[in-house]
């Protein structure tokens, strides 16, 4: 058997128990059934607080490019300006639909509307000086307040046309007017856009969310791997454990348990919140969500999620927890009782904290230097570098220098944890300062791990 | 064959905990590390089995350094303990498994240990015999939940001292382990379950396991051991064969009981009396000769001696007389 067989037998043991104990533990089930109830019913939740409604028939959400299922609209139009409606029948998603001039208004349409129909009304209102569009469906309605919401904008864009052409300007004017405007519009956002198209809030939002969720992760795993590796200690049974496993096998063990731990309980939340999602959208409109989502940057067309960009994630995130979990495992192991799990505990979220706080700060940050700095700078890299990689800012050959660093940061870092733990095992003074900790660092490995 | 330990050594910065310790077991037996508080008993068992670096010094076990692959070793820490929310069964297997047995020769053994050492009620909830028949659950409403809750796997931290002291062991004898090593095993114990161990340990010793065993209780180690090593700051100041050891000392520990006081006749005969209760004396003399001629004298004054008991000095005696200078701390 190689030295490095010899130190790491055993961890398939200890990886064993502690996983079937931390599944176990009631206050581990308790927790995690807390979370699978919150993420079952987020979905339904935020769809009612965002405004959406119930709903009696087929369902499905409706998006930009989705044909609609309005199947007539009767407009009432009493301002003088005519919209050209025939526009819209051209179409792709209201192409099907009819639209109908309404001789009843806004007090009488659900006498004449019907489930699958809206009524539009435009007209002056003087109290606040200004045109209003308001569309209504009748009280049973198959329609989703997105379909609403979508003829709206789309009768607006029409409504602002014809108020343009009554000032006597042509087809062609009124392009060459909406296209400058448009332009006026590109070069505002293009001082936030990056090379894929990607806007200011979208890149912060992306940044943001991926840090955040990983910030999440790691603060939730942190006090697991820190009671997991102070719990011999604090157990007094480290030396009955040590004529049968190495350290370096014991650590492992631990770490890699609860990392799995972690991993499966935020696997179950994930179909947890798919399975709401899917069934919130049979009963209920769930537009508004989608809707947040997109507006949050999740859903982005510029990003073209493809399978190859979800297993660069994945990859990112493995190394990135595996960094983590080692960082708290040193952390972890500097303590001799429970009572120094608080400390352990705050210098890994700062730690945590730091590479967050800097992937926040330079999100809209275009500069190639500072893009390659923090693509590839240990800890802040673990949160930038796939994010950066989607966002387009750094090609495949950056992200990959990326990994091959972390995972050299890994190595280091490993062996240096079975040091610490293996230097400190037995350890019963105080919880071991950061200075101590660089000067083991600086001591060549002990002999026997 | 058997343990070889050389030129074991151990410094903290410019402290030295153990100082160049040898020692060997060649054959099956009891060894005994006496000390006092401090003077590297753990420190030395802890390098033995690798624990702690042994800084170049050698712990041999059939001609093979100590190692979790070379010597199947069982372990009772002085620092010792359980996992207080997990279940003792879980426990007990995943030592024994980490021991290299199979789930089912760690179920049969921990059958094995669980009947010796009369904690089956602990590990086989609900199947073992109820030893208070008076206070058994009667069947009912909450009878039967407190009956369901009985059958759960019992955790350590719902276990006495001496039944957590109990499972311990059950760890260190788990895998059948050939070398035993026992840092402080009676302390903590009631006098029924110190004998119990002291059974188990006999056991072992039969079936010719290796046994060091670190201690303050003298009694309890010159019971079983043959060959000593007392530490003393750090240094081995006695070893060898107790036997030896203790003839070397002579028969100096005379015990006299008579019918009427002798106190006069001791002082003449210039013996030290350890201590003294109804004509009972605990005397120390210089050797078989003076405890002979005074006996021959009190014969011919006509003093009914009911008690002469001469021995040899006991390993308590012989400790204190070796660690018990004027520097020490007390134990």
């Amino acid at each position: 058997m190689s030295p490095l067989n010899s130190k790491l037998a055993g961890t398939g043991k200890v990886y064993r128990f502690t996983l079937k104990q931390y599944s176990k533990n009631k206050a581990n089930m308790i927790i995690s059934a807390i979370l699978l109830v919150a993420a079952l019913v987020s979905v339904p939740v935020m769809s009612l607080v965002m405004g959406g409604s119930a709903k009696t028939e087929t369902p499905h959400m409706v998006s930009d490019n989705k044909v609609s299922d309005i199947s007539a609209v009767w407009i009432r139009n009493d301002t003088g300006y005519d919209l050209a409606t025939g526009n819209l029948e051209r179409d792709d998603v209201f192409g099907r639909v009819e639209f109908r001039s309404a001789d009843f208004d806004a007090n009488t349409y659900k006498e004449h509307i019907g489930p699958q129909e809206a009524f539009v009304e435009i007209c002056f209102d003087s109290s606040k000086n200004s045109y209003v569009i308001r569309a209504h469906a009748s009280d049973d309605t198959f329609l989703h307040g997105s379909d609403l919401y979508h003829l709206t904008s789309q009768i607006s864009m029409l409504f602002e046309q014809s108020r343009l052409q009554s000032l006597g300007i042509t087809e062609d004017q009124l392009s060459i007017i909406t296209s400058g405007y448009y332009s006026a519009s590109m070069n505002l956002d293009e001082y936030r856009k990056d090379n894929n198209g990607i806007n200011f809030e979208s890149r912060f939002a992306i940044q943001y969310i991926y840090s955040f969720s990983f910030l999440a992760l790691c603060i939730l795993s942190t006090s697991y791997i820190i009671r997991s590796v102070i719990e011999e200690k604090d157990s007094r049974l480290v030396e009955t454990l040590m004529v049968s496993v190495k350290p370096l096998a014991l650590i492992a063990g631990k770490i890699l348990a609860v990392m799995t731990y972690i991993f499966l309980l935020l696997v179950s939340l994930t179909a947890a919140f798919a399975f709401s999602w899917y069934f919130s959208s049979m009963i209920m409109d769930t537009a508004p969500v989608s809707q947040f989502l997109a507006r949050s940057g999740f859903i982005s067309g510029p990003l073209n999620i493809s399978p190859m960009t979800i297993v660069i994630v994945l990859v990112s995130l493995a190394l990135a927890y595996l960094t983590v979990s080692i960082i708290t495992g040193i952390s972890g192991s500097c303590c001799t009782s429970m009572e120094d799990m608080d400390g352990a505990y705050v210098a890994v979220v700062l730690i945590i904290m730091f590479g967050y706080l800097v992937s926040s700060i330079t999100a809209f940050i275009e500069d190639p230097g500072v893009v390659t700095f923090i693509t590839l700078f240990p800890v802040i890299s673990i949160y930038t570098a796939p994010t950066r990689y989607i966002l387009g800012d750094i090609g495949f050959g950056m992200l990959l220098l990326s990994w091959v660093i972390q995972v050299f940061v890994i190595a280091y870092l490993f062996r240096f944890c079975s040091k610490v733990y293996a230097d400190l095992i037995i350890h019963t003074g105080s919880r071991i300062r950061f200075k101590e900790l660089i000067s083991m660092a600086g001591k060549g490995e002990k002999e026997d791990i | 064959m058997g343990l070889v330990v050389s030129g074991l050594t151990k410094r903290y910065g410019d402290k030295t905990v153990v100082d160049d310790l040898s020692f060997e077991l060649q054959k099956p037996g009891v060894y005994a590390l006496l000390g006092t508080n401090g003077a590297g008993k753990t420190t030395t068992i802890r390098m033995i089995l690798g624990i702690l670096a042994r800084d170049g010094s050698q712990a041999l076990w059939n001609g093979s350094p100590i190692d979790t692959a070379t010597c199947n070793v069982g372990y009772l820490a002085e620092e010792r303990g359980l996992y207080p929310k997990y279940s003792l069964m879980d426990q007990l297997l995943y030592f024994a498994t980490l021991r290299g047995l199979s789930k089912s020769d760690a179920k049969r053994r921990i059958k094995e240990l669980a009947q010796r050492l009369d904690v089956e009620e602990y590990l086989y909830p609900g199947s073992a015999p109820v030893k208070f028949p008076a206070f058994e659950v009667k069947p009912g409403a909450r009878g039967r939940a407190a009956k369901t809750r009985s059958q759960k796997p019992m955790k350590a931290e719902q276990l006495s001292k001496g039944n957590q002291q109990k499972i311990q062991l059950m760890i260190a004898l788990v895998s059948d382990p050939e070398l035993i090593i026992l840092d402080e095993p009676f302390s903590g114990l009631d006098p029924l379950n110190t004998d119990l161990f002291k059974s188990i340990i006999r056991e072992e010793i039969a079936k010719g396991k290796y046994i060091i065993m670190s201690s303050h209780q003298m009694a309890a180690v010159e019971e079983f051991c043959t060959d000593i090593t007392i530490l003393d700051r750090s240094r081995a100041v006695l070893q060898g064969n107790l036997n030896n050891i203790k003839k070397s000392y002579g028969r100096v520990n005379l015990t006299l009981k008579t019918e009427q006081d002798i106190t006069e006749y001791i002082k003449q005969s210039e013996i030290e009396i350890v201590s003294e209760k109804e004509y009972e004396y605990h005397l120390k003399v210089s050797g078989e000769r003076q405890a002979n001629d005074f006996l021959a004298r009190l014969i011919a004054d006509k003093v009914t001696v009911i008690t002469f008991d001469l021995r040899e000095p006991s390993l308590h005696e012989i400790f204190v007389d070796i660690a018990g200078g004027e520097n020490h701390e007390p134990a």
